[in-house]
C-alpha cells in the first residue's frame, strides 16, 4: 500500500468510525468492509469524481479517416493502443441489426434486397429515419424505458383477499411507448412522469397516465415507507445512476449523499397520495354497446360494496344494533378488552366497536350526565329493586329524560334489556331523524357528537369491521378492479397522484426506523447535485416539479450522461459506463469520458432528442462494423475494435417468430394479454401480461427485468431450460407449424427457399439447400417442412445479431 | 505488462477489485451480477468452489411452517409442567403475538433415545431413531413474534425488505451439480405458504438462482420443468437436432471463437438429456417398493423421496414446505394439532435420514429441520377471529426455539443452548437467526462476511451486517 492509500485507509477509517458512531454501530458494515481494506474514497476524491462534474463540450480529436465525431472519440483511443476498428458488416446484416435495434423485428428479406441494391450515399440513414418514424419504435424503446420504471400490472403480495391486480397499468405503458413515438423530448418525457399533475391543471389529461413511473412499483404490502423507498430507488439510480437508496439508514458510506438527502426526498413522495379515483383520460364512444355493458355491469358491481358497506353501516345504528352492541357493552362492562372482544366474536359484533361502546358508556356514567343516570341506576340494580327506583324518580319528578319518562310511566321494565332497548331505540331514532319531536334535543345532541360510538360516516364503517366484514369488501371491491381490468369498455384511468392539501417538511429515521423520529430536514434537491449557493427548499406544493426541474437542470451532470449511457448500451450491447445505474465512486468510470460528454452534451443542444440520438449512433462506423472476437490485449472489447455480439431478448424472440410466421399482430396499446397461456396472443410481448409476484418461469428463463426492484440491465445467461422452450414448447411449434402449412405441397426447394427467406431473411447457399432437401427427403410434407421451420426459428443465425 | 496493456482502461485486477466478489476468481466473470461485464454468457449454473473446503455440498430444508412448539417436539420442559395451570412468575411471561395465560405443559411424554441420550417428543418417534445424528439447537432466537416477517428472516435474512433467499444465495455461489435440474427446488404440497413465493426470491441476483417451486401432490415431472415433455417423439427430435447441430456448426464457423455462441449449442444438448432426466428425479415409482414402504405413505412420503432423489442428482437446495399457508401453527388443540402434523410427517422424515445416510449422502447432505419460529409455553387466550377460543394452544415465540440440524458436518448427537426452565426464551448460547445462516455458510464452505453481492453502489451479504459462526455446532 503506497502512502496515498495508506492516507486514504486511516482517513476512511475514522470516517467509518465516526459514521458508526452516530449511527450506533448498527448500521450496514458490509459497506464499511472494503472501506477498511482501503478502497473507500476521501472528501476530496468525492469532490473531484468524474461523474459529479459538469458535462463538457468535447471537440472530437482529429483523427485521419475516421467517420462521424463518435468514431474520432473511438479512433483516438484505438490508435494510442495500435487498435483499429473492424470492417463494416455486410448490409445484409446491418439492416437486421438496425432493425432489431430500433424495432425490435427483423428487416424482410424484400426489405434486405432492396437496402442492398441501394447505392445512394444517404441509404442508411433513410432506413434510420424510416425506423425511427415506425410506431414499432416506440414499442422496442418504450420496453426498455419500462424495464427502468420496474413495469408491472400487479402489486405483488397482499393479503385479505384484496386485489393484486394494477387494472390500469397499461395506460402508463402506452403512455410511455406513445410518447417515445411523437419523438417527446426526454426533458419533459422524464418531467410528466414526476409530475404532470402539476404541470397543467387538466384533471383528464391523457400525461397523468406519466404518472405511472411513481406507482406502478411493488406496493410491500402497503408500508407506506417501503414504497417510497421504491419510489426514491427508481427516481435516482433510474434517472441519475446515484445509489441514494444507501442512505435510508445512514450517510453512504462511498457517495456524497448524506442520510439527510434521502429524506429531502421522502419528504416529497411522503406529501402525495393516490386520488379517490383514478382520472379517465379517454372515454369511449358512451353509446357504445361495450360502454354501456361495462357501465352497466360495473354499477352493479360497485352497488354491492356500496350496499355491503351500507348495509353494515345501517344496522350499526339500527334500533337493533345499538341493543346488541349496547348489551354486549353491559355484559362485558368490567371485562378486560380481550376479553371484552372475545364475548363480542361470540356474538359476531365487531369488537372494536363494542369496546367503543363499552368505554363511552363507562365515560357517560362518570361524567354525570342526565341521559345516563338512569342506565346507570338499572344497570346497578337487581331487576327486583326496580319498581322502587322507578317510583322514587317519578315522585321525586326528578328531571328525567322524556322518552324514558314516557316508559316508565307506563310501567316498571321487567329487566334491563328492555332499559337498554329504550335507549338504543331513542339512539337509533335520533340517527334516522324520524323521531322529530318526540326525541329531545339532548339525545339528538349527543349522537351527532363524535363522540358517540355511531355517529361517523358511511365511509368510516370499514375501521370497525372485523375480519369477515372485512374480507367480504375486499373480495367486492376485487370484483370491480377485475371488471375494470378486463372489461373491453372499461375506459382507461391514469395511475395518478397528487399532492395531498397541507405540507410538512419530513424527519429523518435514525437507522432507517421509522417508529424513530430525528431532526426535521427541508424538501430540496440532493447536496452532491447542487452548485454552492443555489440549493433551496422546495416550496411548491410536495415539490415533485422542483424535483423533476432539479434533474433536468443543465447543473446536474448525472441526469443526461446516464440516459445516453443507457441509449449506448442498448444499441452497442455495452455501455460506456459499465454500471449503468451507478455512477457513484464505486461505478465503474467511463471506458471513453469525452465521448459520453459529447452524446451527452449534443444530446442536450438536440433538445433531448431521443431519435436524433439514436441516429447519431446508427450512423457512426462503429455501430456498423462486423461483430468478431475482440483483440487479445483488449479482452473485453472496452476499445470497441469489433462489434458486440448481441442477442434477441425474450420480446424480440417472440415478436420475431410471430413476424416470421407471418402472424403478428402489430395493433398498438391497449389492456395486457397473455403471453404464456393457450391460446397465445400474437400481440408483441411489450403488451403482455406481468405479474410481478408469479413471473412465469419461462420469462425468468429468459433473463426478463425483474419488476420487483429497479434492474439495471438484464442479465445474460444461457440455460437449457431455454433450448426446451426451442424444442417443445407449443408456442415454437405453433409458429414453426404455420411457417410450414403454408408451404406444404411446393417443390421442395422452392419451400426450403421461402422457409429460409421468411425465417432468416436470406437465400440458403447451395449446401444449406442440399442439407435441408435430404432432411426433407425431397418432400414437402407438413411434418418435414414444421421441423425444418423450427430448427431455423431456434438456430443461432436466428437467436443473435451479428 | 506491455505500455500499451497498462494503461488500458481498465485492468483485470480492477475488475476484480471492483466487482468486490469473495469468490473464487474462475468464477468472477459469471457471478458480477448487476455490474455484470459482458462475461455472463457462460451458464450460471456452472458448479463453482466455494472460499473453503466445504463440509456440506447440498441443503435440505424441512420448513415447519407455522412454528412447532419446541417445549412439545425437542425441547423437555418438566419444570413448565410443574407450573402447568399456574401464572409464571412474575416478568417471565413474555410479549408474543397475542395475550397468553397460565404456564401450559406438554400434553406430550418425552424418551431418551440413542447412545446421546437425546430428549425427544413422543410425537416424533422416527425421527429420534435418528438421535445419534441430530445437533438439536435448542437456544434459536428471531426477531418479531409474527409469521411474515420470521419466514423472511429465516428465508431471506431480513425481516422486510426484498433480499434473496438462502437457496438463492446458496445456488448463485456454489451453482448446481446438474445442469439437467433446476439448482434450487421447492417443495409444497397445494399451493404457497403464506408470503407465497418471497419465501424462495432471487431478488436482486438473477433470476435464474429463484428456487423452481413444485407442487408435490401434482407430481408429474412434466409440472415440475415447464417443457421438458418432447413435444414429438425422440427419433424424430433427434434428427431436428442433427440438422439444428449442422446449422449452428455452419453459422459458428464464419464467426470465429465465440463462447456464447458455442454456449447456446451445448444447451440444446443439455435440454435433450434433462427430458430424460429430470422427469425421472421427479418419478418415484421407480425406487423400490420396499424402499417406498420405508417412507410410510401419503404427500410427505412422496415428497421426501423425492428431495433424496434430487440431491443424489445434484440439486443444491431442496425446501421442503409442511403444506400451504401455515400449517403448523397451533393456536388452539395443541394436542391434537401437533400430534396430527408431527404423524404427517415424522416417518417420512426418519426414513430420509435412513435412507441419505445409507447412500453415503448424508455425510455431505446438510439437513435443516424448524419452523420460523417456536410456541409459547403459555397457553394462549381467547381471541376473537385469531383462534378458537379453545384455550388448549400456544402463540408464536420468537424469544426461543428449537431446531435441528444433520448430516454436512454438523456435531451429532449433540443438544446446543437452552431456553429457561419454562422454555420461553433462549437464555443459554443464544443462536440468531443470522448465527444460523453464518454457520450453514460456513458449512457449505462460505465465509459469510466475505459472501457478497454488489447491488445498488452495496455490497449485499446473507447476513446483512449480522451473525457469527456458531462453532460449537461443527464436527
Amino acid at each position: 500500500m503506497g502512502m496515498q492509500g495508506m492516507r486514504v485507509a486511516i482517513f476512511s477509517l475514522s470516517w467509518m468510525i465516526k459514521t458508526m458512531w452516530k449511527v450506533g454501530f448498527l448500521a450496514c458494515f458490509t459497506c464499511g468492509l472494503s472501506l477498511a481494506l482501503g478502497q473507500g474514497p476521501s472528501v476530496e476524491e468525492a469532490a473531484r469524481h468524474w461523474a459529479f462534474q459538469s458535462i463538457s463540450e468535447p471537440v472530437p480529436p482529429l483523427v485521419t479517416n475516421a467517420g462521424t465525431s463518435i468514431d474520432s472519440f473511438l479512433a483516438a483511443k484505438q490508435r494510442s493502443h495500435q487498435l483499429r476498428s473492424a470492417e463494416t458488416v455486410s448490409s445484409r446484416l446491418l439492416l437486421r441489426r438496425l432493425a432489431f435495434g430500433l424495432k425490435g423485428l427483423p428487416a424482410t428479406h424484400d426489405e434486405t434486397l432492396a437496402f442492398e441494391r441501394d447505392d445512394r450515399p444517404d441509404a442508411l440513414a433513410r432506413q434510420v429515419d424510416k425506423m425511427l418514424a415506425s410506431p414499432r419504435f416506440g414499442e422496442r424503446w418504450g420496453r426498455h424505458w419500462l424495464d427502468l420504471a420496474r413495469y408491472a400490472d400487479t402489486k405483488g403480495y397482499l393479503v385479505g383477499g384484496a386485489s393484486r391486480r394494477y387494472p390500469f397499468a397499461y395506460s402508463y405503458r402506452d403512455w410511455v411507448i406513445g410518447s417515445l413515438n411523437a419523438g417527446m423530448p426526454y426533458d419533459e418525457f422524464v418531467r410528466k412522469q414526476l409530475a404532470a399533475d402539476l404541470l397543467r391543471n387538466a384533471p383528464a389529461h391523457p400525461d397523468l397516465a406519466a404518472l405511472g413511473f411513481l406507482t406502478v412499483g411493488p406496493r410491500f404490502l402497503n408500508r407506506e415507507h417501503l414504497i417510497i423507498d421504491d419510489c426514491i430507488d427508481v427516481v435516482t439510480r433510474g434517472l441519475m445512476g446515484f445509489t441514494v437508496g444507501c442512505a435510508r439508514c445512514h450517510d453512504h458510506f462511498y457517495d456524497p449523499i448524506p442520510q439527510e438527502d434521502y429524506y429531502s426526498l421522502y419528504g416529497i413522495f411522503d406529501l402525495v397520495k393516490e386520488p379517490k379515483e383514478l382520472p379517465v383520460i379517454s372515454l369511449p364512444d358512451p353509446s357504445s354497446p361495450s360502454y354501456r355493458d361495462y357501465t352497466s355491469k360495473l354499477k352493479t358491481l360497485e352497488k354491492a360494496v356500496a350496499e355491503h358497506l351500507r348495509s353494515k353501516w345501517n344496522y350499526l345504528r339500527s334500533e337493533q344494533g345499538i341493543r346488541a352492541y349496547m348489551q354486549a357493552a353491559h355484559d362485558g362492562f368490567s371485562l378486560s378488552n380481550d376479553r371484552l372482544e372475545a364475548l363480542a366474536a361470540k356474538r359476531k359484533l365487531y369488537p372494536k366497536l363494542v369496546i367503543r361502546w363499552r368505554d363511552f358508556l363507562r365515560k357517560k356514567e362518570t361524567s354525570d350526565d342526565r341521559l345516563f343516570a338512569p342506565w346507570r341506576a338499572f344497570r346497578e340494580a337487581k331487576p327486583s329493586s326496580y319498581s322502587s327506583i322507578v317510583a322514587n324518580w317519578l315522585s321525586n319528578s326528578r328531571e328525567i329524560p322524556p322518552f324514558l319518562e314516557r316508559e316508565l310511566r307506563k310501567g316498571t321494565p321487567k329487566d334491563f334489556t328492555q332499559v337498554s332497548s329504550w335507549y338504543s331505540r331513542e339512539f337509533a331514532g335520533a340517527l334516522a331523524k324520524s323521531f322529530v319531536g318526540q326525541s329531545s334535543k339532548a339525545t339528538a345532541t349527543l349522537v351527532a357528537t363524535p363522540a358517540f360510538p355511531v355517529s361517523f360516516e358511511l365511509s368510516a364503517v370499514e375501521r370497525y369491521f372485523d375480519t369477515a366484514a372485512r374480507n367480504k369488501t375486499n373480495a367486492l371491491r376485487a370484483k370491480v378492479a377485475k371488471h375494470q381490468a378486463d372489461h373491453p369498455g372499461s375506459p382507461t384511468r391514469a395511475m395518478a397522484i397528487v399532492d395531498v392539501s397541507t405540507f410538512h417538511n419530513p424527519r429523518i429515521f435514525e437507522r432507517g426506523n421509522p417508529n424513530n423520529r430525528g431532526r426535521e430536514v427541508p424538501r430540496r434537491f440532493l447536496a452532491a447535485l447542487s452548485p454552492a449557493g443555489t440549493r433551496k427548499p422546495y416550496v411548491n406544493g410536495s415539490g415533485r416539479l422542483e424535483l423533476a426541474d432539479s434533474i433536468l437542470s443543465k447543473s446536474n451532470p448525472l441526469t443526461a450522461r446516464v440516459f445516453v449511457n443507457r441509449v449506448w448500451e442498448q444499441m452497442i450491447g455495452e455501455g460506456i459506463v459499465r454500471t449503468p445505474s451507478d455512477f457513484g465512486l464505486r461505478g465503474a468510470p467511463p471506458t471513453h469520458p469525452l465521448l459520453l460528454d459529447y452524446l451527452a452534451s449534443t444530446f442536450r443542444e438536440d433538445s433531448w432528442d431521443l431519435k436524433r440520438l439514436v441516429r447519431r449512433i446508427s450512423l457512426s462506423e462503429a455501430y456498423r462494423q462486423s461483430c468478431g472476437s475482440p483483440p487479445a490485449r483488449d479482452p473485453e472489447n472496452r476499445l470497441l475494435s469489433v462489434m458486440n455480439r448481441q442477442r434477441l431478448d425474450f420480446e424480440s424472440m417472440r415478436d420475431a417468430m410471430l413476424f416470421a410466421s407471418g402472424e403478428i399482430d402489430l395493433s398498438i396499446g391497449g389492456r395486457s394479454v397473455h403471453l404464456i397461456k393457450k391460446p397465445f396472443s400474437v400481440r408483441r410481448a411489450v403488451y403482455g401480461y406481468v405479474d410481478r409476484q408469479n413471473i412465469p418461469a419461462l420469462l425468468r428463463t429468459f433473463d426478463f427485468s425483474n419488476p420487483n426492484i429497479h434492474t439495471p440491465a438484464r442479465p445474460e445467461t444461457t440455460v437449457p431450460q431455454q433450448a426446451l422452450f426451442a424444442l417443445n414448447d407449443p408456442f415454437v411449434i405453433g409458429r414453426a407449424e404455420a411457417l410450414g402449412r403454408a408451404l406444404v405441397g411446393f417443390a421442395a426447394e422452392k419451400a426450403i427457399q421461402a422457409l429460409y427467406r421468411r425465417v432468416l431473411s436470406r437465400d440458403p447457399s447451395a449446401q444449406e439447400l442440399a442439407t435441408a432437401h435430404a432432411f426433407l427427403g425431397g418432400e414437402s410434407s407438413l411434418e418435414g417442412l414444421a421441423d425444418l421451420a423450427q430448427a431455423l426459428l431456434v438456430s443461432n443465425e436466428f437467436f443473435f445479431i451479428d | 505488462m506491455d505500455s500499451a496493456s497498462r494503461d488500458l482502461p481498465f485492468a483485470r485486477r480492477d475488475f476484480l477489485t471492483r466487482c468486490g466478489m469473495g469468490l473464487g476468481v474462475a468464477a468472477l466473470g459469471a457471478l458480477c451480477g448487476e455490474e455484470s461485464l459482458g462475461a455472463a454468457s457462460i451458464n450460471p449454473m456452472t458448479p463453482r468452489g466455494p472460499h473453503f473446503a466445504p463440509k456440506a455440498k447440498r441443503v435440505i430444508h424441512l420448513f415447519m411452517n407455522g412454528g412447532p412448539a419446541h417445549m412439545d417436539t425437542f425441547d423437555p420442559k418438566p419444570e413448565l409442567t410443574r407450573w402447568s395451570g399456574k401464572a409464571l412468575p412474575e416478568g417471565r411471561r413474555l410479549a408474543t403475538e397475542r395475550k397468553t395465560g397460565a404456564a401450559f405443559g406438554s400434553p406430550f411424554r418425552f424418551n431418551r433415545y440413542g447412545k446421546s441420550g437425546l430428549q425427544v417428543s413422543e410425537i416424533f418417534p422416527h425421527v429420534a431413531k435418528h438421535a445419534d445424528e441430530l445437533c438439536v439447537i435448542r437456544s434459536m432466537k428471531a426477531d418479531l413474534p409474527n409469521h411474515e416477517p420470521s419466514l423472511m428472516l429465516m428465508n431471506c435474512g431480513d425481516a422486510r425488505l426484498p433480499r434473496p433467499s438462502m437457496g438463492s444465495w446458496v445456488t448463485y455461489g456454489l451453482g448446481s451439480e446438474n445442469a439437467n435440474l433446476p439448482g434450487f427446488v421447492v417443495l409444497c404440497p397445494n399451493g404457497y405458504p403464506i408470503t407465497e413465493t418471497n419465501n424462495w426470491r432471487a431478488a436482486f441476483l438473477p433470476g435464474i438462482y429463484q428456487g423452481t417451486y413444485v407442487d408435490p401432490t401434482k407430481g408429474g415431472p412434466n409440472e415440475v420443468i415447464p417443457n421438458l415433455k418432447p413435444a414429438r417423439g425422440l427419433d424424430r427430435q433427434g434428427r431436428q437436432l442433427d440438422l439444428l447441430r449442422s446449422l449452428n456448426a455452419t453459422h459458428a464457423a464464419d464467426r470465429g471463437s465465440d463462447a456464447r455462441l458455442e454456449a447456446r449449442i451445448q444447451s440444446f444438448e443439455l435440454a435433450y438429456r434433462m427430458q430424460m432426466e429430470a422427469s425421472d428425479a421427479f418419478d418415484v415409482s421407480k425406487e423400490p417398493a420396499k424402499l417406498r414402504e420405508s417412507y410410510g405413505s401419503g404427500i410427505h412420503a412422496k415428497q421426501c423421496l423425492i428431495a433424496r432423489r434430487l440431491v443424489e442428482r445434484g440439486v443444491r437446495f431442496v425446501q421442503l414446505w409442511h403444506g400451504k399457508d401455515q400449517p403448523w401453527d397451533s393456536h388452539d388443540d395443541i394436542e391434537k394439532q401437533h400430534r396430527r402434523l408431527a404423524g404427517e410427517c415424522d416417518q417420512a422424515i426418519g426414513a430420509l435420514l435412513s435412507d441419505l445416510k445409507r447412500t453415503g449422502l448424508l455425510e455431505e447432505t446438510l439437513v435443516l429441520w424448524g419452523g420460523e419460529f417456536g410456541r409459547t409455553p403459555t397457553v394462549e387466550l381467547p381471541k376473537p377471529g385469531s383462534n378458537g377460543g379453545k384455550v388448549n394452544g400456544r402463540d408464536h415465540n420468537h424469544h426461543g426455539f428449537s431446531m435441528w440440524m444433520a448430516g454436512g458436518g454438523v456435531k451429532a448427537g449433540y443438544v446446543h443452548g437452552a431456553t429457561d426452565e419454562f422454555g420461553f426464551q433462549a437464555v443459554e448460547n443464544p443462536v440468531h437467526v443470522h448465527d444460523l445462516h453464518a454457520t450453514m455458510l460456513h458449512l457449505l464452505g462460505f465465509d459469510h462476511e466475505r459472501f457478497t453481492y454488489r447491488y445498488a453502489g452495496r455490497d449485499f451479504r446473507f447476513t446483512d451486517v449480522h451473525g457469527r459462526v456458531v462453532k460449537e455446532l461443527l464436527a
